[in-house]
C-alpha cells in the first residue's frame, strides 16, 4: 500500500528520530550435525521406501514395454513380413529381463554405491546413474550430450564429459562427426558386435577402450576421457580425450645450470614421461602407473629400466607407493614424506628435480623415477648423499674443471654449516689460536658493541635467515633487489651504529654465500638448522661441544638409508666408487654403474670407450 | 665361520681397530714409555704390535678350523664354563678401559681446552655423548670412524712434519737407548696396549667372515702402529728423553711447540676437535664392545637397555680415583700387567688348547652352539 | 616420548646453570705482550707487563707514536710470577690473558743467579708456551721494556715476532725461544743460551768489545756499544749470553754469535767487511753464505773427543772500492783466502772462548751421543767436561762466485791516491 506523502515525511522523521538498535548481519556459524556426527540418510525408512518405489517403477515400465513389443510383433507376424530388426530386439528385451530378474534388482538396489554397478542396457538407466554419480544437475561440469546413431532401427546414444578437463575440438572430431555421420548401411547389427565395430571401424581416437563397471568410467570421465553409452549395450566405450589448460614446457627455475638443457617438468605426467622418454629411447624402459589418494586418485608414474633396474627395488617402490592411505597427495614432496626412510631427520633420502636430463642419467644407471599428475618435480630412488653435489654442469666440463667445482662445493657446504660455530668457539674459549694482530682488530672493533658475541651472531644469523625467507616471497623483480638492499644497508648499518661488528657481518656473508653454493634447497634447510645447532654448542662447551656434535652428526647421518642404499656410499660402507664421487674422472673411464644400487648389469662401457682412438692397420 | 654373517666389511673393522688401538696417542702413556726407552721409544710399539699380530694371526688360523666367533670358539675348545670366564675377562677390560678413557679425556678437556669447567659436567658430557652414539648403532659407528680415519691419520702427519724445524736428530742417539734387552722387554711387556685388536674376532658375527678379520686387523692395525712410530719419533725428536718423561699430554704438547711463521703457530685449539671426535668414538666402541660381551653371554635379544646402566656405571666408576697421577700410574700397571692377559695369553691359551686337542683325536668341529 | 623430553630438559637445564663454562668475550680480555723479570733481593721479583691497547687497531690510522697509543706498562713487585698475575687482576678490570706473550725479558743479573727456578717449571702452566723469545738484558728488565717504543710497528707484538726472525739477515743474535733452552736444560744435546740485549744511550759514543784483529775491519760489540742516535729506540740486539746448567755464565759478542750460526748451521746470509789484501787501508764487502751445512765428525782419542769440522762459505763481492780486479782468478784466490783467515779467526776465538766457560751453545755435545752403548752411560757422563778438553779441527774454505752488477772497475780518472 502506497503511503501519501505525509506519512512517508511521518516514518522518515521517525527512523531519523527515533532510536533503533542496530541490526547486526547474521552471522554465519559452521556448526556440527544434530548429535554431532552426521549419520548416513539412506539407513532411514524413507529411503527404503524410495527404493521400493523406483524398483517398481522400473518393473512396470520394463513390463510396458514389452506388452507393446509382443503387440507389435503379433501384428508383423501376422502382417507377413519378417524384419530382421524384430529378432534383435526380442534379444535385446531377452536381456532386460535377465536383468531384470529380483536377485539383480534387489543387489542393485540395495547397493549403496552406484559406481560398483555395472553399465545396464539402457540409456535412460545409466542416465539416472550418472545423475546419481556426479550429482546432475547441480554439478554443471559434466556435459551428457545425447545423438542418435544412424543405424536401422535407429539407437539412441549419448556422451559424457567434463567440460575443461576435456579438448572439446577433440570430440566433436573423434566422437560426435564419426557417429552421427556415419553412413547408414554399416549399421546392421546391434549388441556386442556394435561397440566392437565402432572401435575397429568408425571412432579414429588412438586411445579407446571398453568399460562394464561404472567405477571404470567415473575414472575415464574424471581423467578427461569421454563415455560413450548406447543403448541396447552393456558396455561404455571410454575414447581418450584428455585436454586441459597447462603450461607449456619452460626453464628450469631452482636448478639452473652454464650448460646443460634448459628444460624443465611441467605439470602434466604425460609431457613429463614424454621428455624422460625423448632422452632416453630405448625399448626397455617401463612406466608403470599407480594410483595415489583415495579421493583425488592422481596418477602417478613409475619409470625404470628394465634390464637394469633391480627388481626388488621397483618391488620395493611399488609396495610403498600402494601404501599410502591418504586423501590427496598434493605433490611430489609430500608423496616423498610419505615414502620416506627417515622422514624425522632433515636430510633429503630422495632426489626431487624438475631437470629431465638429471633424471635420465639415474635411470640408466638403474634407479627409479616416480612421477605425479600436477606437480613438475620427479622423485628418483634410491639415492645416495654425495649426489646431491653433483650437478649436470659437472658432467659437460673436463674432469678437472668438474672435479674443481665439487670440490668447492662440498667445502661450501662444510663451511656453511660450522663457519660461525668455530669462529664463535675460538673467540670465546681459545683466544690463543688467533694471531695476535687479528685478536687485537677483533677486540678492538668489539668494543663498542654492547652485546655479546652469541646475541650478534644469533641477531645476524636471524636477519639473514628473514632477507632470504622475503627473498622468496617478494614476486618478481623485486626479489633480488630487496635481497641486495636488505642485506647491504641492514649490515652497513648496523655496523655503522655499533650493534655488530664488521667481522661478524663477514662471517655471517660468507656463510650465506656457502649455504647457497647447495645445489639440493632441501640439504640447505637441513644445513641451517644443524648451523643453529653448531653455534648453541659452541656457545655453551667451545670447540670440544662442536667436535662432538659433528661426530654424532657424523654418525647419525651414517645410519640412514634410502631404500635399503647405506646414505653414505660409496664411502661407507665401502663399494667400488667408480670414479664419480667427489673427483670426477673422465668420461671415458666410467666403465661401471654404482655399485651399491646392485644393478643387473654392472657394466655400461667398454673399457676402451674412445674406440678412435685405435689405430687401423691401414692407417686411417 | 657363523652361518649368518654380519654387514660389516673390511674397511669399518679396520677403523674399529684404529680407533681403540689408536687412541693412546692421546694420552700420557708415552711419557712413561719415554722415560724407560730413552733414545729406542720408537722400537716399543713395532715390538709389541709385532708380538700381538702374531698371536692374533695364530688365533686366527684356529678360528678358521673352529667355527664361530670368539666366545664360540672356546666354549667348543675348552668349555662352557671357560669360555664365560673368557668372555668375563674381556668385559672387564674392555669396561675399565671405558672408564679410564672417560676419566683421561675428561681430565684432558680441563686441562687443555676447557680450564674453567666443572669436572662432572665434562664426564657427563663425555658419557652422554657416547650413550647417544651408541643409542644410533654399531654399523653407523663403524662407518662415522672409517670416514674420520683419513683426517686424524693427515692430522697427526701434519703436525709432526710442522715441526721440522724444531727437530734434533741427534736425540735418537745412542740408539740402543737403555740397552737392547731393556727395549725388548718393556716392548712385550706393554703388549697390553694392543688388547683392543681383540674385539674383531669379538664381534665376529657383526663381520662378514674371517678372512674380512684378518685383513681388518693387517690394515687397521699395523696403520696403527705406523702412526704409533711416527708420532713417537717426533715426540722424541722434539722433546727428548729429558723433557719428554715430564709431559703430561705428549701430543698436546707437540701441537703446542708448532711455530712455523707468524701466523702458523698456537693451533694447538684446532686439534682439540680432532682428539675430542677420537676420544668419543673410542669411549663409545669400548662400551659398546663390553655391553656386547655381556649381551652374547647371556643371550640379551637387544642391547639398548643396557646403554643407559652401563653408561652410569662407567662414568661413577670414572670419578672414582682421587687425582690423576693415580689414573696415570694406574693404567700404566694395567697395561703392563693385567691387559697383557687379555692381549696374548688368552690367545695362546686358546691356541694351544686346540692344538692339544687337534693331536687328541678331535679334526672337526660343529657350527652352531 | 614425554619422557625423553623431559631428561633433555633436565639436562639442558643443568648445563646452563652450571655457568658458561669460563667463556670470555674478546672484549674482556687484556693481553699480555711482554713479561719482565727483575730479581729485588731474596725472594723478591719485580715483573713488568706489557698489555697492548686494542684501540690503535680498530680504527684505522688514528695517530700512532707516543707510548700511550700502543700499549701500557705495568711492573709490581711480588714474590714470584704467579702472585704478580694475582695482583695484576685487581690493577685492572679484565682478565689478563698471558697466552699471547711473545717475550720474557730476564735481567743479566737474575740470568746470572739461575734460571731454574723459573723456566723448568714454566713449562707447567697451560699459558705459557715454548715459542716465546727468552731474551736476557744487560741493564733491567723494566728500563729495557720502558725505553723500548719501536716507530716503525704499529704493534708492539709485531715487533717481538719480527725480532725473532730478522736475526737471518746478519747472524748478529741467535733465533733463542723457550722451547729451545728448555730442551736443553734437560736433555744433553748441548748448553742453554739466550738472546743478549741491552740499552743504546744513544750518545753516538762507540764501545767496542774487543781489539780489531787484520784482517777485520770492523769492530765487535757487546749491546749498548754501538755509535747511534737518533729516533730508532734504544733496545739492541746483539750477541748471546752462555749457560752453563741454569746459570749465565758469560757473553758472547755479535761477531762470536755469528760464528756460533754458522757452526749450527742457521746461518743464512751477512754482509761481511774486510781489508782488503792487496790494499790494508781499504776494505772490501762480501756477501756472505753457507756454501753447505757445516760437517761435524767426531773421533775419540783415548777417552778424548776429536771434532773435524768442515766449512764452506760461498760469496758476493759487493763493493770493491780500491778498484782492484778481484773477480779474476788469482786475485780472488787471494780474496778467498782472506775470508777463510777472518772467519777461522773469529770461530776459533769463540771456541775457546766457550770452552773456557764450558758452554756449548753450538751443540757439539750431542754429536757426542752416538758414542756412548747406552742411555744411561751418556747420562753418568759429564759431557761439558768432555767439551772443555775436546779437541776441535776447523777446515774452512771459502769460494767467491758472484760480483754483482760489475764484473771489473774501471779507475776513476783523475783521482789522486
Amino acid at each position: 500500500m502506497r503511503q501519501n506523502g505525509f506519512s512517508q515525511l511521518y516514518t522518515k522523521l521517525k527512523d531519523i528520530l527515533l532510536y533503533k538498535t542496530p541490526t547486526e548481519p547474521h552471522r554465519f556459524v559452521l556448526g556440527e550435525g544434530q548429535d554431532d556426527t552426521w549419520e548416513k540418510s539412506s539407513s532411514s525408512p524413507a529411503a527404503l521406501v524410495e527404493k521400493q518405489e523406483q524398483a517398481l517403477t522400473e518393473l512396470r515400465s520394463f513390463a510396458q514395454r514389452l506388452a507393446a513389443f509382443m503387440e507389435e510383433t503379433k501384428n508383423t507376424i501376422e502382417a507377413g513380413n519378417w524384419k530382421p530388426e524384430v529378432q534383435i530386439k526380442y534379444e535385446k528385451f531377452a536381456k532386460e529381463f535377465a536383468q531384470l530378474s529380483p536377485i539383480g534388482l534387489a543387489y542393485d538396489n540395495s547397493q549403496e554405491d552406484p559406481l560398483k554397478l555395472t553399465v545396464k542396457l539402457r540409456l535412460s538407466e545409466n542416465e539416472e546413474m550418472l545423475t546419481r554419480i556426479y550429482n546432475l544437475p547441480d554439478n554443471k561440469d559434466v556435459v551428457i550430450r545425447k545423438f542418435v546413431l544412424p543405424s536401422q532401427p535407429e539407437t539412441t546414444a549419448m556422451a559424457v564429459f567434463l567440460e575443461g578437463l576435456s579438448d572439446k575440438k577433440l570430440i566433436n572430431l573423434i566422437v560426435l562427426a564419426p557417429l552421427m555421420l556415419l553412413p547408414r548401411e554399416g549399421m546392421a547389427e546391434q549388441g556386442k558386435g556394435v561397440i566392437e565395430t565402432f572401435i575397429n571401424t568408425y571412432i579414429p581416437g588412438n586411445q579407446v577402450k571398453l568399460a562394464a563397471t561404472f567405477e571404470e568410467i567415473a575414472i575415464g570421465i574424471n581423467g578427461g576421457d569421454t563415455a560413450v553409452f548406447v543403448d541396447g549395450t552393456e558396455q561404455a566405450l571410454i575414447i581418450e580425450t584428455k585436454g586441459w589448460e597447462h603450461r607449456s614446457v619452460g626453464r628450469p627455475e631452482i636448478e639452473p645450470s652454464v650448460r646443460g638443457s634448459q628444460v624443465a617438468f611441467s605439470e602434466t605426467m604425460r609431457v613429463n614421461t614424454g621428455l624422460i622418454r625423448s632422452l632416453m629411447r630405448t625399448s626397455d624402459l617401463t612406466t608403470e602407473m599407480l594410483t595415489v589418494g583415495k579421493q583425488s586418485k592422481t596418477p602417478c608414474a613409475i619409470m625404470y629400466i628394465k634390464s637394469i633396474a633391480n627388481p626388488k627395488l621397483v618391488a620395493e617402490v611399488k609396495r610403498r607407493v600402494n601404501g599410502i592411505s591418504a586423501d590427496y597427495v598434493a605433490d611430489t614432496g609430500i608423496l616423498e614424506q610419505f615414502i620416506d626412510d627417515h622422514p624425522n631427520i632433515p636430510m633429503p633420502v630422495i632426489l626431487s628435480t624438475e631437470r629431465p636430463d638429471r633424471v635420465v642419467p639415474h635411470i640408466s644407471e638403474g634407479r627409479v623415477a616416480i612421477l605425479l599428475e600436477g606437480s613438475p618435480f620427479a622423485l628418483v630412488v634410491p639415492f645416495s648423499f654425495i649426489s646431491l653435489f653433483h650437478s649436470i654442469d659437472d658432467y659437460a666440463f673436463k674432469p678437472i674443471p668438474g672435479s674443481f667445482m665439487r670440490l668447492l662445493r662440498l667445502v661450501g657446504f662444510m663451511l656453511a654449516a660450522i663457519l660461525p660455530s668455530l669462529y664463535l668457539a675460538i673467540s670465546y674459549f681459545h683466544q690463543e689460536a688467533i694471531p695476535t694482530d687479528l685478536v687485537l682488530a677483533i677486540a678492538a672493533a668489539r668494543e663498542r658493541v654492547p652485546f655479546p658475541a652469541i646475541a650478534e651472531i644469533l641477531m645476524m644469523e636471524l636477519s639473514f635467515e628473514l632477507i632470504r625467507e622475503a627473498g622468496t616471497r617478494i614476486p618478481g623483480m623485486l626479489g633480488s633487489t630487496i635481497g641486495i638492499v636488505g642485506a647491504i644497508i641492514i649490515g652497513q648499518a648496523a655496523v655503522a651504529a655499533n650493534i655488530v661488528s664488521p667481522i661478524m657481518v663477514v662471517i655471517v656473508a660468507v656463510t650465506g654465500l656457502a649455504s647457497f653454493t647447495i645445489t639440493d634447497y632441501r640439504l640447505s634447510f637441513g644445513v641451517r638448522l644443524a648451523r643453529f645447532g653448531y653455534l648453541l654448542l659452541s656457545a655453551t662447551l667451545g670447540l670440544v661441544c662442536v667436535g662432538a656434535g659433528i661426530i654424532v652428526s657424523l654418525i647419525l647421518v651414517c645410519s640412514m638409508k634410502s631404500f635399503g642404499v647405506p646414505y653414505l656410499v660409496p664411502v661407507a660402507p665401502k663399494v667400488t666408487p667408480g670414479f664419480d664421487v667427489v673427483i670426477r674422472g673422465p668420461v671415458y673411464s666410467q666403465e661401471n654403474r654404482p655399485d651399491e644400487i646392485n644393478p643387473l648389469e654392472p657394466k655400461r662401457q667398454l673399457n676402451v670407450s674412445r674406440r678412435w682412438l685405435k689405430h687401423r692397420k691401414d692407417g686411417k | 665361520m657363523s652361518y649368518q654373517s654380519g654387514k660389516m666389511g673390511i674397511s669399518e673393522g679396520m677403523a674399529l681397530v684404529f680407533m681403540v688401538t689408536f687412541v693412546p696417542v692421546f694420552q700420557s702413556i708415552w711419557s712413561i714409555t719415554i722415560d724407560r726407552a730413552e733414545g729406542a721409544a720408537w722400537m716399543i710399539p713395532v715390538i709389541n704390535g709385532i708380538l700381538t699380530i702374531c698371536v692374533f694371526l695364530l688365533l686366527l688360523y684356529v678360528m678358521e678350523r673352529v667355527p664361530g666367533d670368539l666366545i664360540d670358539v672356546s666354549g667348543k675348545l675348552l668349555g662352557r664354563p671357560v669360555a664365560m670366564l673368557i668372555g668375563l675377562v674381556y668385559f672387564a677390560h674392555f669396561y675399565i678401559e671405558a672408564a679410564l678413557l672417560l676419566r683421561e679425556f675428561a681430565e684432558n678437556t680441563l686441562l687443555t681446552a676447557l680450564p674453567y669447567l666443572e669436572f662432572s659436567v665434562a664426564i657427563l658430557f663425555y658419557s652422554s655423548v657416547a650413550a647417544v652414539i651408541l643409542y644410533i648403532g654399531i654399523e653407523p659407528l663403524a662407518r662415522g670412524a672409517y670416514i674420520v680415519m683419513p683426517v686424524l691419520v693427515s692430522g697427526v702427519l701434519m703436525v709432526v712434519i710442522f715441526l721440522y724445524p724444531k727437530f734434533i736428530f741427534l736425540q735418537l742417539a745412542p740408539w740402543q737407548g737403555p740397552g737392547l734387552t731393556v727395549v725388548l722387554i718393556n716392548g712385550v711387556q706393554v703388549s697390553g696396549f694392543n688388547f683392543g685388536l681383540l674385539l674383531l674376532p669379538i664381534l665376529g658375527r657383526s663381520l662378514h667372515d674371517i678372512a674380512t678379520i684378518r685383513y681388518a686387523a693387517l690394515y687397521g692395525f699395523g696403520l696403527s702402529i705406523l702412526m704409533r712410530v711416527v708420532m713417537l719419533l717426533g715426540f722424541t725428536l722434539v722433546f727428548g728423553a729429558g723433557a719428554g718423561r715430564e709431559k703430561m699430554l705428549p701430543f698436546f704438547e707437540m701441537t703446542r711447540a708448532v711455530y712455523t711463521s707468524r701466523y702458523l703457530q698456537r693451533i694447538e685449539s684446532l686439534f682439540i676437535l680432532m682428539w675430542v671426535i677420537v676420544g668419543v668414538l673410542a669411549i663409545a666402541l669400548t662400551l659398546y664392545v663390553s655391553i656386547y660381551i655381556i649381551g652374547r653371554m647371556f643371550d640379551l635379544p637387544t642391547l639398548r637397555p643396557l646403554v643407559i646402566p652401563a653408561t652410569l656405571v662407567a662414568a661413577q666408576i670414572a670419578m672414582l680415583p682421587p687425582d690423576i697421577t693415580s689414573v696415570l700410574l694406574l693404567h700404566a700397571n694395567l697395561i703392563t700387567a693385567w691387559y697383557n692377559i687379555g692381549a696374548i695369553i688368552i690367545p695362546l691359551f686358546i691356541a694351544a688348547a686346540f692344538f692339544v686337542r687337534r693331536k687328541g683325536g678331535k679334526k672337526t668341529w660343529p657350527s652352531g652352539c | 616420548m614425554a619422557f625423553r623430553l623431559l631428561i633433555l630438559i633436565l639436562l639442558g637445564i643443568s648445563l646452563c646453570i652450571s655457568g658458561c663454562f669460563g667463556s670470555r668475550e674478546t672484549d674482556d680480555i687484556a693481553y699480555v705482550i711482554a713479561v719482565g723479570l727483575d730479581k729485588k733481593g731474596e725472594g723478591v721479583v719485580e715483573v713488568t707487563y706489557q698489555i697492548a691497547l686494542p684501540t690503535a687497531q680498530g680504527s684505522g690510522g688514528q695517530g700512532s707514536g707516543g707510548n700511550n697509543e700502543k700499549f701500557i706498562l705495568t711492573t709490581i713487585t711480588a714474590a714470584n710470577l704467579a702472585e704478580a698475575r694475582n695482583l695484576l687482576t685487581s690493577t685492572m678490570s679484565r682478565f689478563p690473558s698471558l697466552t699471547h706473550i711473545k717475550a720474557f725479558i730476564v735481567s743479566e743479573e737474575y740470568a746470572r743467579q739461575g734460571l731454574g727456578d723459573l723456566i723448568g717449571p714454566l713449562m707447567r702452566f697451560r699459558e705459557f708456551r715454548g715459542s716465546i723469545m727468552l731474551i736476557v738484558v744487560r741493564d733491567t728488565a723494566k728500563a729495557f721494556m720502558t725505553e723500548n717504543n719501536p716507530r716503525v710497528e704499529t704493534q708492539i707484538s709485531k715487533y717481538y715476532e719480527g725480532a725473532l726472525y730478522t736475526n737471518s739477515e746478519s747472524g748478529f743474535y741467535l733465533h733463542s725461544d723457550v722451547h729451545d733452552f728448555y730442551i736443553r736444560l734437560k736433555n744433553p744435546v748441548g748448553s742453554p743460551y739466550a738472546v743478549y740485549a741491552g740499552l743504546n744511550p744513544k750518545t753516538g759514543e762507540i764501545h767496542p768489545a774487543g781489539i780489531k784483529v787484520p784482517p777485520e775491519k770492523t769492530d765487535e760489540y757487546l749491546p749498548g756499544g754501538t755509535a747511534r742516535s737518533g729516533e730508532q729506540s734504544g733496545p739492541e740486539f746483539m750477541g748471546t749470553a752462555l749457560f752453563r746448567a741454569d746459570k749465565m755464565v758469560g757473553t758472547l759478542t755479535n761477531e762470536e754469535t755469528r760464528a756460533v750460526e754458522i757452526l749450527q748451521g742457521d746461518f743464512t746470509r751477512s754482509y761481511l767487511v774486510i781489508e782488503d789484501p792487496l790494499k790494508p787501508k781499504s776494505s772490501i764487502n762480501i756477501f756472505l753464505r753457507l756454501g753447505q751445512e757445516p760437517v761435524i765428525k767426531i773421533r775419540m782419542n783415548d777417552g778424548k773427543p776429536v771434532f773435524d769440522v768442515k766449512v764452506r762459505f760461498e760469496g758476493e763481492i759487493t763493493s770493491i772500492p780500491s778498484g782492484i780486479n778481484y773477480e779474476i782468478e788469482e786475485y780472488r784466490k787471494l780474496l778467498e783466502a782472506q775470508v777463510s783467515l777472518l772467519m777461522e779467526y773469529q770461530m776459533r776465538k769463540m771456541l775457546q772462548k766457550t770452552q773456557e766457560l764450558k758452554s756449548d751453545p753450538v751443540g757439539f755435545i750431542a754429536y757426542m751421543r752416538p758414542t756412548f752403548k747406552t742411555h744411561g752411560d751418556m747420562i753418568k757422563a759429564d759431557l761439558p767436561e768432555f767439551y772443555r778438553q775436546a779437541e776441535i779441527n776447523l777446515d774452512v774454505k771459502t769460494a767467491i762466485r758472484r760480483s754483482g752488477l760489475m764484473w771489473r772497475s774501471s779507475a776513476i780518472l783523475g783521482r789522486q791516491e
